[in-house]
């Protein structure tokens, strides 16, 4: 009885805003409720003590100066094509990509979400703190939160998709069927929490606690780990002097694993190989000589940093001296953050690269092949022999000069820039390969005697300026 | 009595048995309806108006003999108003009775 009371009620108040109708159907479920505790009464004596819900529904609307006829007619209205050509193209051009993207939307920072809270549970970041209480309280406010922005987005959901109903059965001139608008009141999170004053002081209280654990747990956490960079020292400086002296007649193969570090490698008047520089405590770097094989492996601390504070940057730099007389093979460079330099070296092969560096090649002889490469550099080579060149940056300038210059010209070369120019002067080799694309490229050979069978000269947005002899 | 006679003064009704002690809807429903009759549905928007225009505050009062109750109580808006609504009764009450007495001479 006092159900179908209620329902009735709500829908012949459906035009009014939803709080409004709330509290007044918030009045007469106190009144059912008061009547059957304090004065003994069953439901249907109350609903026969009540005004029918029309009456009543009449008398609130006129108070609320909301009255219209039309809500009491039993018929139907009349459907306009108006509102419903207004829904079809509401339907057509809105809510058919809005869903799905809404979805997708959500779908992906559910995963997300997830993905993070599961990842702080994983073995490395629990390996990593050193406050496993911090941790702890962090993934709890994590979760917590986490598990009330789910409930929003549902709360969310539910409102969007009721919201798309009402548009639809008021178009055909009808409010929300009963049974579906209370089945939407049903399912709401909300209104559940805003029923109970203890509920919705506990949900209150869930987020406060979240937001606090979340607080006090991550910067207890991460203030230790020193994942808030802010809080930490700068690393030390660790000075490297390793000297070591070879077997006579060990070739010499170098192999340099770097990260951040520079590297410069040259000769020098000894016959010691000495290697000199500094280097982060944090990324100390292991050298070995065996049998020839000069090896520097640098090694990271993987950590996460949120925030970098450090404004100074430790510059970390190594630099190899090799004895003059000792004959190289093969030259392998890899950095990272850093430039590399080789300087006054003769060596079989030279492979060199880094991503974030300039690399300089310096008075170098090689009877095969350099190959370097860099992406936001500069390459410079300068008196530099080799047979063949191999050499690419996406944003640095490419400037080669003297190449070749004495003795044999070389066979095949290659230069390739994105956003650089490209410069040659007194380059010496047979097939020319030379390819940017928004810069310029110019090539200059002195001797007018020498001629490049092949040149290959390509800019997209540059322009090119080739003034060599060629046949 | 006429309805539109009655619905002039409700508000003034409501705002002063709350202001003598706070109770809740039903309640300050009877209290009215004892002296003259109303229906009960235009009570309950005008005491919901009230509230949203800061006249009433409400809280819930828990009863050992059965569900909450939510009291309503006069904020100092509403006494003020209800000084403002008690000054205009007097003055119209005054002037009716004039023209009605002048009437009856």
């Amino acid at each position: 009885m006092k159900k179908k009371f209620l329902e009735a009620l709500s829908y012949y108040l459906r035009n009014l805003e939803q709080s409004q109708r709330d509290d007044i159907l918030a009045f007469y479920e106190e009144r059912f409720a008061l009547g059957i505790s304090y004065e003994g009464k069953s439901e249907s004596e109350i609903v026969n003590e009540l005004e029918s819900p029309q009456q009543i529904a009449k008398n609130v609307l006129k108070e609320f100066n909301q009255y219209d006829d039309q809500l009491f007619k039993k018929t139907p209205n009349q459907i306009e094509t108006g509102p419903v050509i207004g829904v079809v193209l509401l339907d057509v051009f809105f809510i058919s990509w809005f869903v799905p993207m809404m979805f997708t939307i959500l779908a992906s920072l559910i995963a997300g979400w997830g993905a993070l809270t599961l990842s702080l549970f994983s073995s490395r970041f629990m390996e990593s703190t050193t406050s496993v209480f911090g941790s702890y309280m962090f993934m709890i406010g994590v979760v917590i939160l986490w598990l009330l922005m789910l409930a929003g987005l549902y709360e969310g959901i539910r409102q969007f998709v009721y919201w798309v109903v009402t548009v639809h059965t008021k178009a055909f001139g009808r409010g929300v069927p009963i049974q579906l608008e209370s089945f939407f009141n049903k399912i709401s999170v909300k209104r559940l929490i805003n029923k109970s004053t203890q509920l919705r002081f506990y949900s209150r209280m869930l987020f406060v606690i979240g937001l606090a654990a979340l607080i006090i747990g991550g910067f207890v956490t991460f203030a230790q780990t020193g994942m808030l960079g802010g809080f930490t020292e700068s690393p030390e400086v660790v000075e490297v002097d390793y000297r070591v002296t070879p077997s006579s007649g060990d070739h010499l193969r170098i192999n340099a694993e770097l990260i951040n570090a520079g590297i410069v490698v040259k000769t020098h008047d000894s016959s010691d190989i000495l290697i000199v520089g500094e280097i982060s405590e944090n990324e100390p770097v292991e050298i070995i000589y065996d049998q020839g094989t000069l090896s520097l492996v640098q090694e990271s601390q993987i950590r996460i940093v949120i925030f970098q504070f450090n404004f100074r940057s430790l510059s970390q730099k190594l630099t190899v001296y090799i004895p003059q007389d000792m004959i190289v093979t093969e030259t392998e460079i890899q950095t990272t953050n850093a430039s590399i330099s080789v300087e006054n070296i003769n060596l079989a092969q030279l492979k060199a690269s880094t991503t974030n560096g300039s690399i300089t090649i310096n008075n170098v002889l090689s009877n095969t092949l350099i190959t370097l490469k860099t992406t936001n550099g500069r390459l410079n080579l300068n008196a530099v022999s080799a047979v063949n060149y191999d050499i690419i940056t996406t944003n640095g300038k490419i400037v080669l000069r003297n190449l070749n210059d004495a003795g044999e010209p070389g066979s095949h070369l290659s230069a390739k820039s994105t956003n650089g120019n490209v410069e040659l002067e007194n380059v010496y080799v047979h097939q020319v390969t030379l390819k940017t694309t928004n810069g310029d490229i110019d090539y200059y050979n002195q001797d007018r005697n020498f001629f490049v069978s092949k040149i290959d000269a390509n800019t997209t947005n540059g322009r090119t300026n080739i003034d060599v002899p060629r046949n | 009595m006429d309805i539109q006679l009655k619905k002039g003064v409700l508000n003034l009704c409501v705002l002063s048995i709350v202001s003598k002690t706070p109770s809740y809807g039903y309640d300050i429903y009877q209290n009215i309806n004892k002296n003259f009759k109303i229906s009960e549905s235009t009570i309950y928007p005008i005491l919901r108006k009230m509230v949203t225009e800061n006249h009433l505050d409400t809280y819930l009062e828990e009863s050992p003999e059965g569900p909450p109750r939510k009291y309503f109580e006069i904020t100092q808006l509403g006494k003020k108003h209800l000084k403002y609504l008690l000054e205009e009764w007097h003055v119209f009450n005054d002037h009716v009775n004039y023209i009605i007495g002048g009437h009856n001479e």
